[in-house]
């Protein structure tokens, strides 16, 4: 009792504006989004020219045309190549990019290739254990691989992207989106025309869709999915 | 003068016969002469784009009595060298020369010619005629004066500046009109050869009316001429001819306002925090094609700019509707999204830049609510220090006191809740806030003792609109 009322006259607080995550516009350009879900307004570009992105709860890489870029806890880092479409996963403080048919692991601007054997078109990657994970196309359907291709599940329904996700996995059919935990729950999100994933921040997901920019909050019982704002 | 049914005097006494009488044949060279300077000179009517020969006469027609009717002729030089054109004159009562283009005596060059304006004015209806001399070459004009019919147009509609008339204006969608009568005020029959309108295609008139038709003396027929302008033209004009007389009319339409929209949400009931979609249609159809801008506007306990449409312009969006259609497409879509921000107060739709028959504005109101919480969580990693992180927002910007339970590990209350009032902190955060009330509030406690024995708390946060918690938070 004593230790409480001590407690209660000793607290201080900080507020401040938060802020949902990073997301990737039409043009290429990377904002902050602030706000509250369903609430949101875009910052001032972060990164241009951006082809490919992910962000975790403390950083972000990204390849543009310029190269790889990673920023984060106001520090930023690049490296020339490679360029074009990339996948990642984050490890920690490092990210795994797959690029132009090679992996590399990344870590403050530095690249160390990596060999690994997965065939098939490598939609999305994710750590497990401390093993890599990839989403893999094929002509016999869309597959959840590790190094050698051995198949971890299959995700038949999966038309459009892929995203690995911590305990989940996101897929887009011709007409949703499908949240798929590792438990066999699946709940349904109507973004259709869902062309690519973005990872915005911790537990939010960009879809980016023909029509629309949507983000779907993805933490547990808090999933929701609502409009991004569009510049023009 | 007057030629009715004396034509042979007339052309007993024209030039060339008496050249004829006069030249008899004393010499050769002077028989010769003449007739190769009239063989090279050619007479033509010109009507601006083409030229026709004239042979020995000329009709004029039928002009009404009153008019006037001009014909440009050319004397052009169709031979190999130049002809001095040394005659120009017409005689005869009605007809005169109105404008020569150049001076006689002149010498017109090969290929080239001189105009020349030759009027008929008509006076009492009769027969004319008049002899046109150029050099060697005769014509006999003929004209023919006819009563002119008596046009009236009746109220509402007015004699035009022009002379013609014109006619009230009319909504696009609509149709009006003018009724007008022509009169025969003479004391012989009148025949109308011709009642027609051309021009616009908007006028339309007269209706099951067949000419050619005779007008008794004093006797008189009411027509009406329509008038139904289209949707893109404003102003119109057309020719009502009455025999040879053509009057102007003039006509304007309306572009009537559109119809007052019905603006509709996905949702009755609207709050903070949330995003819909707003779409408008129109309860009847829009006569023409029309576009303009839905705006939106907020009013409220603050400024908030996440109060906005979620895609195109921020705060404006351009709306369009077909002609005929009721379905009004905004931003190119049968709705737009929009969220409500963090703001308790009202956001207004309106619509601009297009007539609208009514007040089409919107009002939705964003009532007070209890403090929003997006998530909690609670954090017992910094060593003496237990860490609380609410996100949310308080529409109301009125936050600050709230309330702490902990528990600890075997779930038990410690002791009463621990109050606390961070209503400063709020207030100045809000002051700078112009993107809605959206907060991350991070309440550290010092702790004394173990604070890995304090499993969990919960939060209780009250704004002016009531109370929120966050649940249990586990400490982790």
């Amino acid at each position: 009792m004593k230790i409480l009322f001590f407690l209660s006259a000793c607290a201080w607080a900080q507020i401040e504006q938060p802020q949902l995550g990073i997301m990737l516009d039409r043009a290429g350009v990377a904002r902050p989004v602030w706000g509250v879900s369903a609430s949101v307004t875009l910052g001032t570009a972060v990164a241009t020219e951006v082809v490919s992105m992910a962000c975790s709860r403390r950083w972000c890489i990204a390849s543009t045309a310029a190269g790889l870029v990673s920023w984060g806890n106001g520090r930023q880092w690049r490296s020339e190549a490679p360029a074009g479409t990339a996948v990642f996963a984050f490890s920690g403080d490092s990210a795994y990019v797959y690029s132009s048919g090679q992996l590399a692991k990344w870590r403050e601007g530095t690249r160390e290739l990596v060999g690994v054997d997965v065939s098939g078109e490598i939609l999305s990657m994710r750590v497990v254990d401390g093993a890599l994970e990839f989403a893999v196309r094929r002509d016999d359907g869309t597959w959840i691989v590790r190094d050698g291709n051995a198949i971890v599940a299959a995700l038949p329904e999966a038309t459009g992207p892929v995203m690995l996700l911590d305990r989940a996995v996101l897929f887009a059919t011709d007409d949703a989106v499908i949240l798929r935990r590792t438990d066999a729950s699946e709940m349904r999100f109507p973004a259709a025309g869902a062309e690519s994933f973005v990872v915005m921040g911790d537990g939010l997901v960009q879809i980016r869709a023909r029509d629309a920019n949507y983000a779907l909050r993805i933490e547990a019982g808090r999933e929701k999915l609502f409009l991004l704002p569009e510049i023009q | 003068m007057i030629v009715s049914g004396n034509a042979t005097d007339k052309l007993a006494s024209r030039p060339e016969s008496r050249l004829a009488a006069r030249t008899g044949g004393p010499t050769l060279l002077l028989m010769l002469l003449p007739v190769a300077a009239h063989a090279q000179l050619a007479l033509v009517t010109f009507d601006g784009t083409t030229e026709s020969p004239v042979g020995t006469t000329y009709n004029y027609g039928t002009v009404s009595n009153g008019d006037t009717k001009d014909v440009r002729f050319r004397a052009r030089n169709v031979g190999n060298s130049k002809v001095d054109l040394t005659t120009l004159t017409v005689s005869g009562t009605g007809f005169s020369i109105l404008a020569v283009n150049g001076v006689v005596p002149s010498p017109i060059a090969p290929t080239n010619f001189l105009e020349f304006t030759i009027r008929f004015s008509a006076a009492l209806a009769a027969s004319y005629s008049a002899n046109l001399q150029v050099n060697s070459i005769s014509v006999l004009l003929l004209a023919t004066s006819v009563p002119a019919p008596e046009v009236t147009v009746f109220p509402a509609c007015l004699p035009g500046s022009t002379g013609g008339v014109d006619f009230p204006p009319v909504a696009i969608g609509t149709t009006g009109g003018c009724v007008f009568s022509v009169r025969n005020p003479s004391a012989q029959p009148l025949l109308i050869s011709t009642l027609s309108v051309t021009g616009d295609a908007a006028f339309q008139g007269p209706q099951n009316l067949a000419t050619p038709l005779t007008l008794r003396p004093n006797d008189a027929i009411t027509f009406t001429v329509q008038f139904t302008p289209v949707c893109g033209t404003l102003n119109y004009a057309a020719m009502l001819n009455v025999n040879t007389r053509a009057y102007p009319l003039a006509g304007a339409g309306l572009t009537p306002p559109l119809p007052k929209p019905l603006l509709s949400f996905d949702t009755a009931k609207i709050g903070s925090g949330e995003q819909h979609t707003i779409s408008m249609i129109l309860p009847s159809p829009a006569a023409c094609a029309t576009s303009g801008n839905l705006t939106m506007a907020f009013t409220g306990v603050a400024g908030d700019q996440s109060v906005s449409f979620l895609s195109g312009s921020a705060h404006t969006l351009p709306f369009s509707v077909k002609a005929k259609d009721t379905q009004i497409s905004i931003n190119g879509q049968t709705s737009a999204p929009f969220q409500t921000g963090t703001t308790a107060g009202a956001i207004t739709f309106t619509l601009n830049g297009t007539p609208i028959d009514g007040d089409a504005t919107t009002k939705v109101t964003i009532p007070p609510a209890p403090l929003a919480i997006e998530s909690a969580s609670a954090s017992n990693q910094r060593a003496g220090e237990l860490d609380i992180t609410v996100t949310g927002y308080d529409n109301t910007y009125s936050a600050g006191t709230m309330s702490f339970t902990f528990f600890d590990t075997g779930g038990n209350a410690i002791g009463s809740a621990a109050a606390a009032d961070f209503t400063s902190n709020f207030k100045s955060f809000f002051s700078g806030a112009t993107t809605g009330s959206a907060f991350l509030m991070r309440v550290s406690f010092p702790v004394i003792g173990n604070q890995l024995s304090i499993g969990k708390v919960q939060v209780n946060l009250t704004n002016s609109a009531g109370q929120a918690q966050t649940g249990s938070l586990t400490f982790q």
